[in-house]
């Protein structure tokens, strides 16, 4: 059986290649599939802890881990949903997608 | 599965890992750093999966993990580091499949098909569908430049060099706290049913309130573009 650490060390991998790809990649639309990359991992970690953490005292196992995971799936398609029309929105407005067009309120 | 005692090499493999992709991200020279750094990265990939590897003693679990494993972190590193849009979104999905593969490894087989079809399927198309509509005809300045590379990825290395240190010395060993007891059925502990009693009974508001969002969410989108004139 696979130790819960490496899936653990994998999810954090591809959290911070996202966090990496967010603060690096100019594209408003890459940025937002970067966080996407980020609840990846995420779900990962989740559903490892739930797999080898969640042993419930009568015999039956816990699924908080995943039940967790069910609604960050919901919440990661709400943000697409609306991420998207926003960075629609902005794109017709100034014809660009790089983030750095939208920098008006850096002191 | 070997021990976790001597860590140290995972220090250098993320060290070389961040070398390469430093070299890797777009803007950086013109085709040759790139490639050696590709191959850097290709290589510490390849060595951090044999050593996951390496400790095989019985059955395939480690085999699949391994490769799972392989196939999500390299379409992660692929995907932040291709200059064409479009692609990032497709190594986006091969990153989903080998993610949801790696969740059917913890016999999580629901949540699985649901990242596919949720992922793959919805959210990808979303995101694809917006490229499109962007009409970006050439490649542009903001595509093929990094924004600081260099900081961002120190402060991965970082961030990733703590949660080694956390994972493999005060994590190792943790999980025997709660050992799994003999006689529990593990195959079936994600199928649809267990889960659906889990989220009916335990999280029934929860549920609820997230349909609450999905529709808050679609009334909120269409609110956004209602007032967008578009020129096609």
């Amino acid at each position: 059986m696979i130790d819960v650490t490496y899936y653990l060390l994998v999810g954090a991998i591809l959290v911070v290649l996202g966090l990496i790809g967010f603060v690096t990649r100019r594209n408003l639309i890459l940025m937002f599939l970067c966080t996407e990359l980020i609840f990846q991992g995420v779900i990962l970690t989740l559903v490892g802890f739930n797999r080898y953490w969640l042993i419930e005292t009568d015999g039956r196992h816990g699924l908080e881990g995943q039940a967790f995971t069910v609604f960050l799936l919901v919440v990661a398609a709400a943000e697409a949903a609306l991420a998207m029309a926003l960075v629609m929105i902005l794109q017709r407005q100034k014809h660009t997608l790089d983030s750095l067009a939208y920098a008006e309120m850096k002191g | 599965m070997e021990s976790l005692s001597n860590y140290n090499v995972y220090f250098y493999f993320m060290i070389a890992a961040a070398i390469g992709l430093f070299l890797m991200m777009p803007g950086r020279g013109k085709g040759k750093l790139g490639k050696i750094g590709a191959l850097v990265s290709g290589i510490v990939l390849v060595a951090f999966i044999t050593k996951i590897f390496k400790g095989d003693q019985d059955g395939n679990t480690e085999f699949f993990f391994s490769l799972f494993s392989g196939i999500a972190l390299f379409s992660a590193v692929m995907m932040i580091t291709q200059k064409k849009t479009i692609y990032c979104a497709l190594f986006f999905v091969l990153t989903i499949i080998a993610v949801a593969l790696l969740l059917m490894l913890q016999s999580a087989e629901f949540l699985c098909v649901a990242l596919i079809m949720i992922y793959g399927g919805a959210i990808l198309v979303t995101y694809i569908f917006a490229l499109t509509l962007s009409k970006q005809e050439k490649l542009e300045d903001y595509d093929t430049k990094a924004r600081s590379p260099f900081l961002a990825i120190f402060v991965g290395g970082t961030l990733m060099m703590g949660m080694i240190h956390l994972l493999l010395t005060v994590g190792a060993g943790t999980n025997e706290i709660q050992a799994i007891p003999e006689g529990m059925d593990l195959a079936l502990f994600g199928s649809a049913k267990e889960l659906g009693r889990e989220l009916f009974t335990k999280h029934m508001l929860a549920i609820q309130l997230s349909g609450v969002l999905l529709l808050v969410a679609a009334v909120g989108g269409i609110a956004i573009v209602k007032h967008m004139k578009i020129k096609l």
